[in-house]
């Protein structure tokens, strides 16, 4: 499981600094689900399965302590917020019973203003989704799901250790979209060990074929702490090179273009005006609350992310006391850092004049940024170097 | 026990024995030592530490002896007479070969002492050869008798065979218990012929070490021939015809004690005020000024650099400090040479000069102890004597020296070399040095399972991991020396490694022609693992002038970004980019190829480590 950032210690009534206006930018909760029935062997995210969980931990106690952060949040927050967004991720969210979630969001409704129309998003797990649930869901108010689909080769969904079969992805579509649910991402994942150029081509077909909405693509990272990264360093399973991903990326960018979609973050594709809300809020600096165990939050330059064991989480919330392990007040220059490399990777992009031009022009000559109307943009090999580009916008 | 002596000064030659002790390391010369301080009375129990006259901490935990030093013992001898017995430790290493042969000179007889569990060793003979050429009276020693591993038979048979004695006539001892170092010490006295000297002639004193002290400044020991030296008396040191003033003379027993002067045979220190060795140097005759002898001791000679390197400290702004660091090392060490070298790879350094590999090993190694520097060292190479077709003749001691113009001959230095290794190991141990251009002299059977071979080996083919060859062709067995011997013509070229096209200073390296192509290959492939890829395909090539002969290259980075950046991502991310930039900000431009600094490190360790090995 990836370690949390290393920051200063919390205050326990988790009281801010000041942080000037919050209302001038959107603001979003994140509500994190930590559970999964079975963890994948690739998952470095703060997940537990049941056996792992005391009684007071498992999943049909988790609303208590969720709605208890809600309530905290307002408090700190000391106003009551219009919220833009709300994403459910995890851990597997689609364990939540539909109840659960709309009583949840009951409560959010109380303590905040919902923006009209807002996105409500929902990952959830092919094997965990019946009709039923999927009719409460919506009316529960959830109106974007994020389907994990991952790949369709059925040797790659066993390395990564996935339950689901693959014709199920197909199955659950149907479900959603009966239930109304028009907006809706899947999400795969490419550069598995043993994943060839045919499988990661037959994945991408397969789901232009379902004709989703929005796309996201990732390259598998394997972290040390996972059972994929024991595998690895055992030498069972071999990393996959950086130029196999390279081309995984270009041959994804091809077939989503030609197919409609546009990319709008590095590892993002959609249809016009189906971009993922929610994320946009991360990319473009705006404040969010991360509600769960080992959840972050950003407000106005201060990040703090929550202790993530959920008996931890849980208990700081019993004691109305801040669940957050530490905290970063960034500095101007680490703020800006984060602008430079959040903003570079939308397609939007980043004010060309607010950088050494020397610096730009080399890139623009490197042909790793294009310059649009004052705005520089990466190329498809820009976005594949990324972190070059935002070395030298930075140097 | 203390016994009435002649205090220092006016004892009479016919009472005094000078002697030293040859030995390999771990063989027990420190041991012996030990126990000699305290059987004659000089060190009292309670005082007693082990190797008591080891005074750096690298000769401690290293068991060898950089700088000699001289203890003055009491003795009764077997006829009841009180003799002084000047104990000079001599350094135990091929590397210090001129401060060996200052020490013998200052003796008249030697102990052999050879650990009887293993022989002697090829170094502990070449020090012997030493002792013989100057005529000393050798008295052969087996040591560690008390191990259960000891052979003292076979040894004493291989002894006497060596030194031309009878087997019988080789004393056993053990240092460690103590058992036979009575015998030993009266045994000193009888062999141990007195030393000779002119009492009325103008004084000449010879300096067989040097050391420098922080409180005292330098302190000279020296071994009076003729005449007398006296506290206040005005010296002329002969090479250099500088003047001083003798501000203090004494004896070490074992401490520094004054004395009202040093007679003729009679050893000690004398303290001038000088805050450097080089102005008072091993080998140099020390006399009155006002009435000074016409003659100087024979044997002077400044120690000359044989092996070089670059030193540069892994962070940039440690410079100053190993500049400060290598002045300070200088005030003790005559022999260390150095200027400011600049590398595009390493950035700003030193380049150094010392006497050999040990001496190499230990000096950065005091680097790193006393003055806490990180240093990177170049590949350890040799001086050339390069004669142009134009008839100029060019020293240089460094592969960026190498001339450009057309070169008529290069000559290498050379070392007479001397390896002893049991007999089943002659064939790996022949074909070793074949391939590092040897020429085999002479080969002996110091036992029925022992040999010695004599080699003449360019100093360049030893400089690198000829050492840790020897060792793992021999299963540890084999033992080495050499001390130089000349130079020879050899059919040499420069292969430069070129990045993009730009030549890395640092991987230049002059090597015989029938090795070119593999050093290529192997630094070239070397190279191509350590840098990282870069936004452009570069080349890495080795050349002999233009003449490409490997290559390798690096194909251009397609892929530099983190596939993730959702919420939980952003600070770790953040700080991971902003670590990379301090990362790139210690990169080293070579043209237009960014090469983190521990890429050179990482590849020149390969070269270094293996040759530092290449010692003892």
């Amino acid at each position: 499981m990836a370690a949390l950032p290393e920051g200063d210690s919390a205050p326990s009534d988790g009281r801010l600094p000041n942080v000037g206006n919050l209302k001038n930018k959107p603001f979003s909760l994140y509500v994190h689900v930590p559970y999964c029935s079975k963890r994948c062997g690739y998952c470095d995210f703060n997940t537990y399965t049941p056996s792992e969980l005391e009684r007071d931990d498992q999943i049909d106690r988790w609303l208590q302590s969720a709605i208890k952060e809600t309530i905290f949040a307002r408090k700190i927050l000391g106003e009551e917020l219009t919220v833009d967004t709300i994403f459910f991720g995890g851990g597997t969210p689609s364990l939540l019973e539909a109840s659960v979630v709309k009583e949840f969001l009951n409560s959010v409704s109380k303590h905040f203003t919902l923006k009209k129309d807002l996105e409500i998003t929902l990952e959830a797990n092919p094997d965990t989704i019946t009709q039923s649930k999927a009719e409460d869901w919506r009316k529960a108010g959830i109106n974007r799901i994020s389907l994990g689909m991952q790949s369709s080769a059925k040797n790659v969904l066993q390395v990564l250790d996935r339950t689901h079969n693959p014709a199920n992805v197909l199955t659950s579509v149907e479900i959603l979209k009966k239930a109304g649910f028009e907006n809706f991402s899947l999400d795969l994942i490419y550069g598995t060990p043993g994943e060839s150029l045919e499988d990661w081509s037959n994945t991408l077909k397969d789901a232009i074929a379902i004709n989703p909405p929005h796309i996201s693509a990732y390259s598998l990272v394997i972290e040390p702490g996972t059972k994929m990264g024991s595998q690895l360093s055992r030498g069972e399973i071999k990393a996959v090179s950086d130029d196999d991903a390279a081309d995984k990326y270009q041959l994804a960018e091809v077939m989503l273009t030609e197919n409609g979609y546009l990319w709008y973050e590095i590892s993002n594709w959609a249809k016009e005006n189906k971009e993922c809300q929610h994320n946009l809020n991360y990319w473009k600096g705006n404040n969010w609350w991360g509600i769960g165990p080992g959840a972050h939050s950003h407000i106005n330059g201060v990040r703090w992310w929550n202790k993530k064991l959920p008996k931890n989480w849980r208990e700081s919330l019993d004691q109305d006391q801040s669940p957050a392990l530490a905290r970063e007040n960034l500095t101007n220059e680490q703020i800006r850092n984060e602008e430079v490399m959040l903003l570079s990777r939308l397609k939007t992009g980043i004010d060309k004049a607010d950088f050494d031009q020397k610096n730009v022009e080399k890139l623009i000559k490197d042909k790793l940024v294009n310059e649009v109307s004052g705005k520089l943009e990466l190329t498809l090999e820009g976005r594949l170097l990324a972190d070059v580009v935002f070395r030298q916008l930075t140097a | 026990m203390t016994i009435e002596i002649n205090p220092a000064g006016t004892t009479p030659p016919e009472l005094i024995r000078n002697f030293c002790v040859i030995a390999h390391i771990d063989h027990g010369k420190s041991t012996l030592a030990d126990r000699m301080l305290q059987i004659t009375g000089v060190v009292e129990e309670r005082n007693m530490r082990a190797q008591y006259l080891d005074r750096m901490d690298i000769e401690r935990e290293r068991g060898i002896t950089i700088k000699s030093q001289a203890v003055r013992l009491p003795w009764v001898g077997l006829d009841n007479k009180n003799y002084i017995l000047n104990l000079i430790d001599t350094p135990g290493h091929v590397d210090f070969t001129y401060e060996v042969s200052r020490s013998l000179e200052a003796c008249e007889g030697t102990i052999l002492l050879v650990d009887a569990a293993q022989g002697i060793e090829a170094q502990t003979l070449a020090n012997l050869y030493l002792a013989l050429e100057n005529d000393m009276t050798i008295i052969p020693v087996l040591n560690k008798i008390d191990l259960p591993a000891a052979q003292p038979d076979k040894y004493a048979a291989e002894l006497a065979n060596i030194v031309g004695c009878k087997p019988g006539d080789v004393l056993r001892v053990s240092a460690k218990t103590g058992q036979g170092v009575k015998e030993l010490l009266d045994l000193v006295v009888v062999e141990v012929p007195a030393p000779v000297g002119d009492a009325n002639a103008p004084a000449r004193a010879m300096i067989f070490d040097s050391v420098y002290d922080t409180y005292r400044g330098v302190v000279t020991y020296v071994r009076v021939i003729d005449g007398k030296l006296t506290p206040r008396q005005k010296i002329k040191m002969m090479s250099s015809g500088a003047t001083h003033e003798l501000l203090d003379i004494g004896v070490i027993s074992p401490e520094p004690k004054s004395t009202k002067g040093l007679g003729v045979g009679e050893v000690g220190y004398l303290i001038t005020g000088v805050k450097d060795v080089r102005q008072s140097r091993v080998g140099d005759t020390i006399t009155d000024f006002v009435k000074p002898a016409t003659q100087a001791l024979a044997g002077f000679r400044d120690p000359k650099p044989m092996v070089f390197a670059g030193l540069f400290p892994i962070d940039g702004s440690d410079y100053p400090l190993l500049r400060d660091a290598l002045d300070k090392l200088q005030l003790n060490d005559a022999a260390l040479v150095y200027e400011p070298e600049s590398s595009v790879a390493l950035g700003f350094g030193y380049r150094c000069g010392f006497l050999g590999l040990l001496h190499l090993e230990i000096v950065r190694e005091r680097l790193d102890r006393e003055f806490n520097l990180s240093l990177i060292s170049t590949a350890p190479s040799v001086g050339y004597r390069i004669l142009m077709e134009d008839g100029q003749e060019i020293d240089i001691t460094n592969p960026s020296e190498f001339p450009s113009g057309k070169v008529s001959e290069i000559y290498e230095p050379v070392v007479k070399a001397t390896i002893l290794t049991p007999s089943e190991y002659i064939g790996p141990v022949m074909e070793l040095a074949q391939e590092r251009r040897g020429q085999m002299h002479n080969m002996d059977y110091l036992s029925e399972d022992r040999v010695e071979l004599r080699y003449t080996l360019p100093l360049a083919e030893i400089v690198f991991d000829f050492f840790d060859q020897l060792k793992s062709k021999t299963r540890g067995y084999a033992s080495f020396d050499y001390e130089p011997s000349g130079e020879q013509v050899a059919d040499l070229v420069k292969v430069d490694i070129l990045l993009h096209g730009d030549p890395v200073d640092a991987f230049s390296s002059i090597v015989h022609k029938d090795k070119a192509y593999a050093y290529g290959v192997e630094m070239t492939g070397r190279l191509k693992e350590l840098i990282p890829r870069q936004q452009f395909e570069v080349p890495i090539q080795a050349a002999i002038g233009a003449r490409i002969i490997a290559r390798e290259s690096i194909r251009a980075i397609r892929k530099d970004v983190l596939a993730k950046c959702y919420g939980g991502d952003i600070s770790r991310k953040r700080k991971l980019l902003e670590k990379q930039k301090e990362g790139k900000k210690r990169m080293k431009m070579v043209g237009r190829v960014e090469v983190p600094q521990e890429a050179f490190v990482a590849a020149l360790q390969t070269n270094a480590d293996s040759a530092s090995k290449d010692k003892k």
